[in-house]
């Protein structure tokens, strides 16, 4: 059970959620937002965290989005990673949130609280961060709502200030018509963490990649891109990407050894796979 | 009718598919009080100081207790385990020390609270490590334990906990009749038993002395001798009680938290008192399978025929021997795999080690064991060009042949391990000799075959009993005291009650708990010792009812109890049917017409305790250690990845000799489901630890167990030699499904990849880095 | 906006019954069905959403009840293993031995459960995906398989 006492907000409005988070906050007490709250109360339960107030931010209209517009699409924060495979408005995103946890948990992880938490694969902001130019973030804080290009306050770690929280993600439609593929790798089972992910897309201009599970948090590399673009066959330009990343993790799921042998092998798949 | 042989559903499965089953933390009592322990987070370290002062002002908190609490040491075979830890801590997960609260809440807050001072020692992380010059020691004064059941020899000044000794035959002539031999070492890490239902345990102690557990135990009636001994309680006082268990492997066999729960109880009064594993706790903190390390040396004839094993293997008992020393006796008794060798020598050692302490495992340590001697069988195999299946074939043991321990064998006591052998063959499509095929691209498939054999270790005086009442309808209940955590055990028994009374099935009811007030001590639900003894009991118990039966309706029939059988709820004349009498109207005694009443209640009983087993002599290993044994064949295919060295599990088979399958769907289960356990330790899990002993697998996340869609497809078969003093021939198979599965993927494995796997989990990580070196 | 800033009553709507109760805000799905309102059919295994065992079905989803506040399940319809009587699914299970201890069995129940609502048609990569959010230790989960195939072939035909 999760011994500590916290407790539960159901804000119905953006201002609502930051104005009551700002007043838990001048009482000095510790809140929290919530999205599918799966990080928070596993945490909790171990006592890693002991939160005074979480605020539950899905009963939030602006959160709950989940759109495809003539030109854009709308992923709102506390829209269920299965609910995101499930309509499917960007199959690269499916692709790469579809391989998070396991089925019934993704009926729980939200996109906001996958990209908010302290699990560091964050594999559904992969296929974001490769579209970094021309993604947005609406961010809700003290001043009310603001949308943003993702990469001012994304970098495969979220930077948001105080009180702040995200309330969705968007696209262009047009992320929809390049070709791309994302493929998660694992020590041996279906269901676990990643030794890493690898989400690639192709356009005329030349391949962009992102990756997960290779160093600390998620990150996408120009020179990398440059690389992955170039005119060497497959393997090459798989060594010589992979020899770009450094310090690659070593951990219980693989050494950093064996991870740099599967990138190799898994990016010249890829690259294949997208039509390189 | 006929009952055994049907594939009859579970006594309790209506239950389970709707939640209605109660297992053991389903049943909750207002009022009663937690208990959180507080636990080790270093492998090896002295304990300075224990704070408590703050958790014992915290609300809710009505005792804490340490070490320095406690005044006596547990252990099964040697006593050697204090409840909470005294002076310093062994393993990581250990308990130090324990609150109790009113409210779940409280008891976790405070023990969060609880300060422990701690200065960090040496670890031993492996067996080998810890036989090494120098090697920190666990135990300072191993030697000096009281031993509470022998034999066991720990040796003060070193980390050796027990060795057990094989010597048979003649060495020297066995090497030099060999032509060739193998030698290997082998590393296999522990594994836990991961039963999907955690440990825990209730106490109360009411005011007339009576103790009262409740608790997920294999062994209640263990818990009840034990908790007897340890606190000076007439048996009679300690009541133990095990509902429906949810999952067991061996790991609920031991006495852990219901010692600690009784602690917790007697501190507060004897209030009513539950403790209960966190899942990483019941990781951590509660006994694991044993992890293993092995030398072996196998020499045989130019033909094949194996002449002479020389075989070392050294347990990771971790840091308390609970039944460790049981588990080195049952590996040496049958270390060298279903064979025939004329010539051995084996020592088995428990070695103390900074992990989790060990107990048993399905299998009791055969799993490991296995994995050694049909690798090394295989690389035999290989040396000579023989084909894997020819080698076993050619050296499976016969009746006549003499075990390890030098049991001469018959055909029942062994079955018949070249039957199964051969129905392996026809299984798999096997063709002699085949090199592993590539399929297209990277992909290369291989088979991989194994054999083992195991018998029942058990006390030479284990018991088990029944007891059948009836209900004036003239239905039977039926009492035992094994306990059923999944293996089916009270269906088993009632359909061997069935079959005997040739009554239906739906005639026989059954209570799927427990409880040592009510229910005939079964020795403990282990060993896949159930189906036979509490078999044997129950035909014990099932005549004994006949007999009275017959006795009864004798008068009423006016003949010879001799004339009579018993059928369909009724006792008639053989030579004559229509001339019968109803259980009914008989088994709450029988009332003539004008009114008089004769013979009372029939009830039977039946008890059986195993015969002819002798403890294994210290020197040699001379002994008879169980009371009989089961054989088989196993086999692994794989579908390799040469690219990236990921592989898929294709097929996993299994023929075991039964002796006859009392159940069908459920023994066809039983070995599916071991199956799945063995290729998930071969190819994922492992306890894992780091440099300092820490352990890194203490959660579902970490200890990875196979899922849906992982698994291969299965195929099961039986060869049926009966064990004639077994209940209509049935031999134990429970735990066999296991037994020979790591070793065969490993062998599927290792001729996919042209590399020899020694070691476990074998993840394509590990295959790549054989394979290459690690080198990109 | 909804508070619970202190243990407070609420109501549940749990297998179609209004159920009272009054959960202390940090308390689990999971713990309320249990420890207040008597339905164990939801067991405990990893509590950290690992294992399944405790999925129960909120608003047609598995959901892994260690996973879900009490509070926030509030207005929602549950669904657990009490709330399924005599379907076909359990019946399937029944008969392809689809558990041994029992203990996994609710979980798996539950998920396949929804799967059947959700997935009518479900093919077989649909129903490993589903089900391998749960664990089993003791079947060879061939058995699971088989009963939800069976139930859904079932299903399909009627």
């Amino acid at each position: 059970m999760i011994a500590s006492r916290f407790q539960y907000y159901r804000p119905e409005t953006l201002d609502e959620a930051c104005q009551l988070y700002m007043r838990l906050q001048e009482a000095k007490k510790m809140p929290l937002y919530y999205g599918g709250g799966t990080e928070i109360l596993t945490r909790a339960r171990e006592s890693a965290i002991r939160p005074d107030a979480v605020l539950d931010i899905k009963h939030i209209p602006e959160c709950r989005r989940l759109e495809m517009a003539e030109d854009t699409i709308v992923f709102g924060a506390a829209v269920t990673l299965d609910e995101i495979c499930r309509t499917n408005y960007w199959p690269l995103l499916s692709d790469a949130a579809g391989r998070v946890a396991d089925h019934t948990t993704r009926c729980k992880i939200t996109l906001g609280g996958h990209l908010a938490g302290t699990i560091p694969y964050r594999e559904a902001s992969l296929p974001f961060m490769i579209f970094a130019r021309d993604a947005k973030i609406t961010v809700q804080g003290p001043a009310g709502p603001r949308r943003i290009p993702l990469v001012q306050v994304y970098d495969g770690q979220l930077h948001l200030g105080s009180a702040e929280f995200v309330v969705d993600l968007s696209v262009p439609r047009s992320v929809r018509d390049y070709r791309g593929a994302s493929v998660k790798t694992t020590r041996i089972d279906w269901v676990d963490y990643p030794l890493f992910t690898v989400t690639m897309v192709r356009d005329s201009s030349g391949v962009r990649a992102a990756f997960s599970g290779v160093l600390a948090d998620p990150f996408t590399s120009a020179s990398i891109d440059k690389i992955l673009s170039g005119k060497a066959d497959l393997s090459q330009r798989a060594r010589e990407s992979v020899a770009q990343m450094n310090p690659i993790i070593d951990d219980l799921h693989g050494s950093s050894a064996y991870r740099r042998f599967r990138l190799t092998t898994v990016i010249s798949q890829l690259l294949q796979e997208i039509g390189e | 009718m006929s009952t055994v042989g049907e594939s009859v559903r579970r006594k309790e499965a209506p239950n389970k598919v709707t939640g209605r089953a109660k297992y053991n933390m389903d049943m909750q009592s207002p009022g009663t009080l937690f208990a959180e322990l507080v636990t080790s987070p270093h492998a090896h370290a002295r304990i300075r100081k224990i704070d408590t002062q703050n958790a014992s002002k915290m609300g809710g908190v009505k005792a804490i207790l340490t070490g320095d609490d406690v005044a006596f040491l547990c252990g099964e075979v040697l006593e050697d385990r204090p409840p909470l830890a005294k002076g310093k801590v062994r393993y990581f997960g250990e308990p130090v020390a324990m609150v109790v609260a009113t409210s779940e809440a409280d008891a976790i807050l405070a023990s969060l609270a609880i300060e422990v001072d701690y200065e960090m020692l040496g670890v031993v992380n492996s067996p080998l490590g810890g036989l090494e010059k120098n090697a920190p020691l666990v135990h300072e004064r191993a030697g000096d334990y009281v031993k509470a059941k022998p034999p066991v020899s720990p040796e003060s000044g070193t980390n050796i906990a027990d060795l057990a000794k094989i010597r048979k035959g003649d060495m020297a002539q066995g090497w030099k009749s060999a032509s060739v031999t193998v030698e290997a070492r082998f590393s296999l890490p522990p594994i836990d038993h991961a039963a999907m239902e955690t440990r825990s345990a209730k106490v109360e102690i009411l005011h007339d002395g009576r103790v009262l557990v409740q608790s997920t135990t294999q062994a209640p009636f263990e818990v009840q001798k034990l908790l007897s001994k340890y606190f000076g309680i007439k048996q009679g006082k300690v009541v133990v009680e095990t509902p429906l268990v949810g999952g067991a492997f061996g790991g609920k066999a031991t006495v852990q938290l219901e010692v600690l729960a009784y602690l917790a109880s007697k501190a507060v009064d004897g209030r009513l008192v539950q403790l209960v594993n966190s899942r990483e706790q019941d990781l951590a903190t509660s006994p694991v399978g044993t992890g293993l390390q092995a030398l072996i040396k196998l020499g045989a004839d130019e033909k094949g025929r194996l002449s002479a094993a020389e075989l070392t293997f050294w347990m990771d008992a971790g840091a308390y021997t609970d039944s460790s020393p049981r588990m080195a006796r049952a590996i040496a008794a049958e270390c060298t795999g279903p064979y025939r060798v004329d010539n051995v020598s084996c020592d088995t050692y428990c070695v103390y080690t900074n992990h989790t302490y060990a107990t048993a495992y399905r299998g009791f340590a055969h799993m490991p064991m296995t994995f050694c001697i049909e690798r090394a069988m295989d690389k035999l195999a290989k040396q000579l060009h023989m084909d894997p299946l020819q080698i076993r074939q050619l050296n499976a043991i016969q009746p006549g042949d003499t075990t390890p321990t030098q049991v001469t064998l018959n055909l029942s006591r062994l079955g018949d391990l070249r039957a199964c052998i051969e129905r392996m063959e026809t299984l798999l499509g096997w063709e002699p000799g085949k090199a592993p095929t590539h399929i297209s691209g990277d992909l290369v498939r291989a088979i991989g075959v194994s054999c083992f054999w195991k018998t029942s270790s058990s006390p030479q005086n284990a018991i088990s009993g029944a007891i059948i009442t009836f209900n004036q309808e003239g239905s039977m209940n039926l009492a035992t005291g094994a306990v059923e955590f999944g293996a089916g055990t009270k269906t088993t028994s009632a359909q061997i009650l069935a079959e005997r009374m040739d009554m239906s099935i739906d005639d026989v009811y059954i209570h799927s708990h427990v409880s040592t007030k009510v229910d005939p001590e079964h020795w403990k639900t282990v060993a896949s010792l159930s189906t036979f003894m509490v078999g044997r009991a129950v035909l014990d118990a099932a005549d004994d009812a006949i007999r009275q039966l017959k006795t009864l309706a004798a008068v009423i029939l006016r003949c010879s109890p001799k004339d009579l059988a018993v059928s369909q709820g009724r006792v008639y004349i053989k030579d004559d049917p229509t001339m019968n009498v109803a259980f009914k109207d008989i088994v709450h005694g029988y009332q003539y017409p004008e009114g008089n009443s004769i013979g009372g209640q029939i009830m039977g009983r039946g008890t059986y305790i195993v015969r002819h087993l002798s403890p294994l002599n210290p020197e040699d290993g001379e002994g008879r250690p169980g009371p009989s044994w089961t054989v088989g064949c196993q086999a692994v295919e794989v579908e390799l990845n040469q690219r990236d060295w990921t592989y898929r599990i294709l097929r996993a088979a299994t023929v075991i000799d039964a002796g006859r399958v009392i159940n069908p769907k459920g023994a066809r289960g039983m070995v599916m489901g071991g199956m799945c356990q063995g290729l998930g330790y071969a190819s994922r899990e492992a306890v894992r630890h780091d440099a300092e002993g820490h352990l890194l697998t203490n959660q579902l996340r970490t200890y990875k167990l196979m899922r849906v869609g992982e698994q291969p497809k299965y195929l099961v078969d039986f060869v049926e030699t009966a064990q004639i003093d077994a209940p209509y021939g049935a031999r134990a198979v429970g735990e066999h499904g296991v037994l020979g599965i790591p070793s065969a993927l490993a062998n599927a494995l290792s001729a996919a990849a042209g590399i020899e796997i020694d070691q476990l989990p074998a993840t394509p990580e590990m295959l790549w880095t054989l394979k290459t070196g690690g080198i990109l | 906006m909804l508070s619970y800033p202190e243990p407070g009553p609420l109501t549940l709507n749990v297998n179609g019954d209004m159920l009272s109760l009054t959960p202390r805000p940090a308390d689990t799905l999971l713990y309320s069905l249990r420890q207040e309102l008597g339905l164990t059919g939801a067991k405990p295994g990893c509590e950290n959403g690992d294992c399944g065992a405790c999925t129960v079905m909120v608003d047609g989803l598995p959901i892994k009840s260690c996973l879900m506040l009490t509070a926030e399940a509030e207005g929602r319809e549950i669904r657990t293993v009490e709330g399924l009587n005599n379907t076909v699914l359990q019946d399937a299970f029944m008969d392809a031995w689809a558990f041994q201890c029992g203990y996994c069995t609710s979980g798996f129940l539950m998920t396949a459960h929804a799967l059947m609502e959700r997935e009518p048609e479900a093919d077989e990569a649909t129903i490993v995906e589903w089900l391998r959010s749960n664990l089993c230790r003791c079947t060879g989960y061939e058995e699971i398989v088989q009963a939800v195939k069976a139930a859904l072939e079932q299903t399909q035909r009627s």
